[in-house]
This record gives structure tokens, sequence and C-alpha cells, in this order.
């Protein structure tokens, strides 16, 4: 098992290193910069602002400048924040982003895992096509349809929740509502199918046979096997919240990293752009490594392969 | 476990999926759906970038069957041409990510050995890499050019289909026709593209369908971000976005934007799921 997380945390570094690269010298090719907008920048000011910032200097300069940055962990100043660094920016933004991820992805699991499970107990019953039916609507409804439309409805006309900003609970329930309803929706669809999988095996009917209870043997025997989809489904549903955010936090204006990277984008800000793509990355591989250790060490069958 | 992967007789799969109700009526709300968006611009007198200040939002009338918007603009219209750029972008990205996926799948289960474990590697890296964030970075930087979107969009959704490919390749070529085929002395690329690939098109279109829905979601988030089509031009994305903006106001043009697109992606999947029961009779009748 240590063998294994090493080798994958080695293999982390040249795809960090690969990615870092292709986003350095993609937005470094794209016409525009981060002080193109300012048209009232006389040229000097702007040649002295670019000296400060070092973007005289040749493209590899500063990309060898900005990898020895990066090795020390150090991603650099901003351009459009002044006296502001991407690593206090990040800092700064991402609590909030992970608080509504949190929320988001706490609300798709205690929703959809009971629904699918239901479901796959009442299999082909009212009970199971009904919730899979309302599941594939809610697949098929991308976030940024499902927010306006929650805010028309829990926050226009009846006035429940509020629907902009991020300061009490009332601006928390809509956004991981909707950031979390898709996800809830796979996982309902998941988990039925991975109970009915395990429902059908020899060790169930085992269980059964001994006159163990229909409630042991849901929640002591099938519920191990059932939960592995779930389990391989967390780093692409991690993935989902991740992008899923970038819409969701501008919908319900929370001041998120995901919100911030599309600005920063659209700003020109090399750095901040930068920077918020290799953490996402980095985020991504962390989540998708511990979710993979999970799934080995509940079912042991896996190291083998 | 081999006959699963040959495509049945033309016949009984048509058959089969007319059984499927919700992927039958799909099929055909999606035909119609596809027609109207196709034909009903040339028979609008209206363009889609027409004003009409006086007229200003209004609601679903008999001049304007869905309403307008602020700029008196019919939402009817814009909601037709948004169809098309929604379906072409849908159908194109889809192609894109089907040769892709079919022919590095392909490569990768006939070669077998090293050439095998050293590309599905690579798929499994690029697997854990936040894509999304790519095709927003390269939409962003590049400007809103068109074929940009269709290139960007299919390069991330090829990964599940070369997968898909390379398992059903993998196990085809250990089948006495690939034999026969080498034995008259067929190449190697030959017998990849005129032996195997046309075996696995039935999984291969399932899949693609089931893509299709997923690029259209991804055009719509982008135009909802400001970084799909640019206005006047309209797409379903970026009219829900316009919609939210004013839906306190006039809540009709966040409903009938999201309906379509909600109605259209629901109709594919149904279709999708529908098509893989009938081309694989095994897995049906859970």
């Amino acid at each position: 098992m240590i063998r294994f997380i090493v080798r994958r945390v080695l293999e982390m570094v040249p795809v960090l290193f690969l990615i870092a690269t292709l986003t350095f010298f993609l937005i470094r090719v794209a016409p525009g910069g981060p002080f193109s907008g300012e048209k009232t920048l006389r040229p000097e000011a702007l040649a002295s602002l670019e000296r400060h910032y070092g973007l005289d200097q040749p493209l590899r300069v500063q990309y060898v400048r900005y990898m020895g940055h990066l090795l020390h962990g150090d991603l650099g100043p901003s351009f459009k924040y002044p006296m502001r660094s991407v690593n206090e920016l990040i800092a700064q933004a991402f609590p909030v982003s992970a608080e509504l991820g949190l929320w988001a992805m706490a609300f798709a699991l205690m929703v959809g895992v009971p629904i699918g499970m239901v479901a796959a107990l009442r299999a082909n019953t009212l009970a199971d096509w009904l919730p899979m039916a309302g599941a594939m609507v809610c697949i098929c409804l991308p976030s940024f349809v499902l927010g306006p439309l929650l805010i028309l409805f829990f926050s226009f006309t009846l006035g429940w929740f509020d629907a902009a900003g991020w300061f009490d609970w009332s601006h928390r329930v809509l956004p991981a509502l909707t950031l979390g309803t898709g996800a809830a929706a796979y996982f309902a669809r998941m988990t039925r199918a991975g109970m009915l999988e395990v429902l059908s095996q020899d060790y169930i009917r085992t269980a059964r046979a001994k006159g163990v209870s229909e409630w042991a043997v849901v929640f002591r025997h099938a519920i191990r096997g059932g939960m592995t989809p779930i389990l391989s489904l967390m780093g692409p549903a991690m993935a989902g919240i991740l992008t899923g955010s970038f819409a969701v936090e501008s919908i319900f204006q929370v001041p998120g990293l995901g919100g911030f990277f599309v600005n920063s984008a659209f700003n020109r800000d090399y750095t901040v752009v930068l920077g918020t793509v290799i953490f996402y990355a980095l985020l991504l591989l962390v989540f998708n490594l511990i979710f993979d250790v999970i799934l080995i060490a509940i079912n042991p069958r896996l190291k083998y392969e | 476990m081999s006959e699963a992967t040959l495509p049945p007789p033309p016949v009984g799969f048509w058959h089969r999926l007319r059984r499927r109700r919700p992927a039958w009526v799909s099929l055909w709300f999606l035909a119609a759906m596809v027609a109207l968006v196709v034909v009903g611009p040339w028979l609008c007198r209206q363009s889609y970038a027409a004003n009409d200040l006086a007229l200003g939002a209004v609601g679903p009338s008999w001049t304007h069957w869905l309403g307008a918007d602020e700029l008196g603009r019919d939402l009817f219209v814009r909601l037709l041409y948004g169809g098309r750029i929604s379906f072409s972008v849908g159908l194109c990205a889809t192609v894109v990510s089907l040769v892709i996926g079919v022919v590095y799948g392909s490569i990768a289960g006939y070669c077998g050995g090293w050439v095998d474990s050293f590309l599905m590697r690579i798929v499994d890296i690029l697997y854990a890499l936040p894509f999304t964030i790519f095709v927003v970075l390269l939409t962003v930087f590049f400007g809103h050019n068109f074929i940009l979107l269709f290139v960007a969009i299919g390069a991330v959704e090829w990964l599940s289909m070369s997968r898909i490919v390379r398992g059903q390749v993998q196990s085809l070529r250990q089948q006495d026709f690939v034999a026969a085929a080498r034995i008259l002395g067929s190449s190697d690329l030959r017998i990849v593209f005129r032996h195997l690939v046309p075996n696995v098109m039935g999984p291969v279109i399932v899949y693609a369908t089931l893509t299709v829905p997923s690029v259209m979601l991804t055009e719509a988030f982008l135009s909802f971000l400001g970084l799909g089509v640019q206005p006047p031009m309209s797409s379903w994305g970026s009219l829900i976005q316009d919609g939210a903006m004013v839906m306190e106001e006039f809540p009709w043009l966040i409903v009938f934007p999201s309906l379509a697109l909600g109605a259209t992606i629901l109709a594919l999947n149904f279709l999708g799921d529908g098509l893989r029961d009938a081309f694989d009779p095994k897995e049906s009748g859970r």
C-alpha cells in the first residue's frame, strides 16, 4: 500500500509539471496581455510595469524563473490586484469554495445514496422508477439552469432564502443545492446499480438463508460492495463540483475561487490563472489518490490489478 | 461474450428500439426538434437580431409565441437559431471525439503489449485532469472561434470513447475472421480499419449518442459564462444567461430556453439508453 501511494505521488510530479508548462505557454501565445485593456496607460508607464513584473524578458527566461518559484511553492504576484500574491488570493478565496463544495457533496451523499438504496430494494416498483426518472431529469438540468430556477422559486416567490452573497446559512442553501443536485442524481443511479449487483450475489443469499434480518443484510453485508461504485465516482464528482462552481459562484455571487478564476481569465491575469489551474490540478490529483486508496482498503482484490 | 460484441441484425434492432417507449418517443421528439431548428429560421420572417424597442419585453402572445426580450427580439426565433448552434456544436464535437477515440482506442486494443499499456496510462492520467478548465482557458484566450469550440470540446470527450473501443477491439482481435484476414495478407492498418472498426460501431454509436448531450451541456455552460457564441447571435446557453439576468420581471425568458435545453438533453439520454438496450439484448430486461 505504501509503495502504491509513493508511486502515485511520484507520478503526480510530471503531470503537474506538464500542466504548468502547457498552461504557461497557452496563455502567453494568446493575443492580449494583462495591461492591454488599460488604454490610458502611457508607453513609459507600461514599459516600467512590464519591467517590474519581468514581462520584458524573453519568454523562456520568464518560464524558467516561474518554474523556479513554483518549486518553492511561490505562485508569484498578481497583475491585477497590486501588492497581492497569488498564494494570498487563493488562500482567501478557496475556503469559501471548499465550504460550498463540502455542503454540496454532503447534500449529494445524504440524498443520493439513500434514494438509490431504496430504489434497489424496491426494484421495478413505483418506488424505484419514480425517483430514477427524477434523477434522470436532474442529471439533464445543468447547474446554470437549476440555479436561476431555484432563485425564482425559493427566493423571489417564497422568500425563504437569500439569493446572492455569502454571509450566513441562508446564503448557503441554494448554491449548495444547485451544485449538489447533479451529483446526488448520479449517486442515486450508481448506488442503485451497485446495490442491485451485490444483492444478487451468493453471499447475500447465504446470509438470508442463515436467517440474518433484512436490515443486517442491507447494512452489514450488502452496503460495502454496493458502495464501491460511489467511491470510484467520487473523483469525477469532485471534478464536476469544482468546475460546476464556476457557474454557481457567478449565479449566486459567491466570492469563491471558481468565479475568481473565470474573471482572471477574462482579465488576462496570467499568474492568477496559472496558479489557479495548478492548484485545481493538484487538488484533483490528491483527491483521486485518496479515493483510490479508500477503494483498495475496502476491496483488497483491487490490489492485485 | 463474443456474440454480444457483434451488431445484431438490423430488423431485430429497430423492433427492439421501438419497444422501448421512452427511447422511441425521444427519437421522434429529436427528429421534430432538428427539423424545426433546420427549417424554422427560413420560414420565420423575423431575424434573430431584429429589435423592436417600442415593443420591449412582452409575454407569450399570438404574434410572439414565446414572448420577446427587452429589446423586443422574438424569443421563438432566437430559440430556433440557438438550437442550430447547440445541435451543430453537439454533432461536430461528437464527431471529433468519435474520430480521435476510435483511432486511439483501436490502435491501443489491436497492438496490445507495451503500446497498449502506455496509451491507456496516458488516458488514465488525462482523466484526472480538470479539462473544463482548459476549455474555458482556450475559449477565453483564443477568442470566440467556432471551430476551436468544436475541437476543444471534442478533444475533451474522446477519453471514454477510446476506452470502450479498446475493450471491444481487444476481444475482437482474437477471433477467427481477424486471423483469416491476416492469412489472406491484409496489413495491420487494413485489419484495424476494415475489419475491426466496423464491428465496434454498435457500442460506439451508443456512446456517441450519450456524448452529444454532454457536449451540448458544455457548450451551454461556456455560453452561459459568456465564452461561447457572442450577441446578437444566440445559443441556448446564452439565452439562459440573458434570461437569468431578468428572470424576476420576465420569467418566460429563462423558462423556455431552459425547457428547450432540458428536454433535448433528456431525450438524447433516453435515446442513448434505449439504443444500448437495443444493441445489446443481454443488457436489457433488467
